[in-house]
């Protein structure tokens, strides 16, 4: 390729750092100039720097949900293996089947310490939109919420809010599974303190919320409680497409889509209903979630456009399926539509330059969006 | 060695040496810091750091594995196996490598010898699949795999499809030249990391990193896979 002084292991040194676009410009010209007598291995280079690229773009998957608790079950199993050494195993960890799995001591002792905490919000939450609070072993309707909110009063979607609970009460047969039944409240309670996840059945089907959702009335309970596992969550949203990204692609033509959300704030042990915490709804920046940081989230209302399809609700809803195999989501229907804010100055600035998330396909295969909120409850 | 101590499938050595930037961690980033940070709070008997460590990794190792192994059974083993050796092994950790990178050197120790393990317990069936199914060096069938590992339908069947003409050809590379090729490409490694983490010299990275990607070609054109022409995108889903 060189003539006379071809030496393969400068040539490969050479060649390689021109696929690894690490030449000067004098230096990639001269290579190349060098290589006119040889275009079939100029192309070859060509498309080394091509498997490069194609390489570099293939997105990263999600982490299956429960791998750090099947971490410590091998942690757990070992120590316990090590105290009973017969008979040993043949690989020391092995990952367990993915159901039944019991909470875990050992490093995530502290964490489960957390979540009992989050546990008790969490039940607290679960009683508020149950539409109902049990303070004194009887039921009583659920205090309005501009008494516990002052601002709530003259806020629309503090009304909205109540109107997401007073769902809870729907007589439609239909949606009869969707409303607390006498004494559902109790055992759905009950399961919520039992070490079991409690969430295990969604009150409408993805096909039903899929028609709630085109009419703007359905809500997703979702349960999360990290940034990370939300930031993994979205990019699993519409069948979980390898073409969603966190960030707006350099190239390519891109469907952005917008969501908002509002901090709620939850009186954990009391039975209060849930209160905002921001005064209005907020473009949601990933960039305060993504990338390395994985903080406790905060409970909120997420307004997020989603594909009104069945395969797409129900592909949301499925991607918030724990390594157990519990659903950590409930498709409800909502009483009157929540609408996101209306576009102006400021949320457009908050928004410049794209979405919060982005599908990289061409404008034909852009789907139609509708808001869908999502509530986000603490998790256990 | 001059990097961090081996854990994989190695003795680990008990001694806990000093972490302080200097001893090796300069130029440390944010990242750096914070995760020497986490190990002395682990060592300081803070055991909730764990959680914290691993979280901040765990995706990072995953797909290291799966690029490996391909399916997200095996590569969750492989990283849940590694994670356990990662927190057997900390002590050995001396600091002189970026704890990320020992990490990741750990991770491929783990896949590299289950690969071995894999590959002879997997011989004989080989063998006897018959002739006319594309074959790598190694013995392993490179038949396309219809649904054997394959995520559910609701966790990206399109994206796998998309995905599968690259990782169709990694795996027909050894384990050793998909390694470098992963390293380098899917997280970004710099040679000196690399070799760190293979535990060879950087001239070797060099030629073994450019005699992978000629694999890499010749594995794409012998599938009559020209690969992508028009640039990264071509390799997208759909």
């Amino acid at each position: 390729m060189t003539g006379g002084t071809y030496n393969p292991q400068i040539d490969e040194r050479l060649l390689l750092a021109y696929v690894e676009g690490e030449l000067t410009a004098d230096q990639r010209r001269g290579l190349l100039a060098a290589m006119e007598a040889d275009p079939a291995q100029r192309e070859r280079l060509e498309a080394m720097r091509r498997d490069r690229a194609a390489l570099r773009a293939i997105p990263d998957e999600p982490v299956p949900a429960g791998l750090l608790a099947a971490v410590a079950d091998a942690l757990e199993r070992e120590a316990i293996l090590a105290e009973n050494p017969s008979p040993a195993p043949e690989t020391p960890a092995r990952r367990q089947p993915t159901r039944h799995r019991r909470p875990m001591s050992l490093w995530v002792g502290p964490l489960a310490a957390a979540a009992a905490v989050a546990l008790i919000g969490g039940v607290a939450l679960l009683q508020l939109l149950e539409g109902r609070v049990d303070g004194a072993g009887g039921e009583v309707e659920l205090p309005e919420l501009a008494m516990s909110d002052p601002e709530a009063a003259s806020d629309p979607a503090a009304g909205e809010m109540l109107a997401l609970r007073g769902e809870a009460s729907v007589a439609d047969e239909g949606e009869a599974r969707a409303a607390a039944a006498p004494g559902e409240v109790e055992a759905r309670l009950a399961r919520a303190e039992a070490t079991e996840p409690a969430w295990v059945a969604e009150p409408v089907d993805a096909e039903r919320a899929a028609e709630l959702a085109r009419e703007g009335r359905l809500v997703m309970r979702v349960r999360v409680t990290r940034t990370q596992e939300m930031l993994r969550w979205l990019a699993r949203v519409d069948a979980g497409s390898s073409r969603v990204a966190l960030r707006r692609p350099d190239e390519g033509l891109v469907q952005s889509v917008h969501a908002w959300r509002r901090d709620l704030e939850v009186r954990r042990g009391e039975p209060q209903p849930p209160i905002f915490a921001s005064r209005a709804f907020e473009p949601l920046d990933v960039s305060d979630l993504a990338p390395e940081t994985d903080e406790e989230l905060r409970p909120g209302l997420l307004l997020l456009e989603m594909e009104a399809s069945r395969r797409a609700i129900d592909s949301a809803a499925r991607a918030m399926e724990r390594q157990d195999g519990v659903l950590q989501v409930l498709l409800e229907p909502l009483e009157t539509p929540i609408h996101p804010p209306a576009p102006g100055p400021a949320s457009s600035a908050a928004h410049e330059g794209g979405g919060v998330l982005w599908w990289r396909q061409s404008p034909e295969e852009w789907t139609p969006r509708v808001t869908v909120p999502i509530l986000i409850e603490p998790a256990r | 060695m001059s990097r961090g101590a081996a854990v994989g499938d190695q003795p680990v050595d008990a001694s806990a040496p000093d972490l302080r930037p200097g001893g090796g961690g300069s130029d440390l980033s944010d990242e750096d810091q914070k995760d020497l940070e986490l190990v002395e709070a682990i060592r300081g008997g803070d055991h909730d750091a764990w959680g914290t460590l691993l979280a901040r990794h765990q995706e990072r190792l995953f797909n290291i594995c799966l690029r490996m192994v391909r399916d997200r059974e095996s590569a969750a083993d492989c990283t849940q196996d590694a994670m356990v050796r990662i927190i057997q092994g900390l002590d050995s950790y001396d600091g002189r490598a970026r704890l990320s990178t020992w990490m990741i050197r750990v991770t491929m120790n783990v896949v590299l010898s289950r690969m071995r393990r894999e590959k002879v317990r997997r011989h004989p069936s080989i063998e006897a699949l018959g002739e006319g199914e594309g074959r790598s060096r190694e013995g392993v069938s490179t038949r396309r795999r219809e649904g054997a590992g394959e995520p559910a339908p609701e966790e990206g069947v399109e994206s796998h499809e998309g995905r599968s003409v690259v990782f169709d050809a990694l795996q027909r590379l050894s384990p050793e030249q998909r390694a470098i090729l992963i390293l380098r490409d899917a997280r970004g490694l710099e040679y000196e990391q690399i070799a760190e983490v293979l535990d060879v010299a950087l001239g070797t990275v060099k030629s073994r990193l450019f005699r992978a990607r000629a694999a890499l070609r010749e594995a794409l054109e012998a599938e009559g896979l020209r690969g992508p022409e028009g640039g990264s995108d071509s390799w997208e889903s759909r």
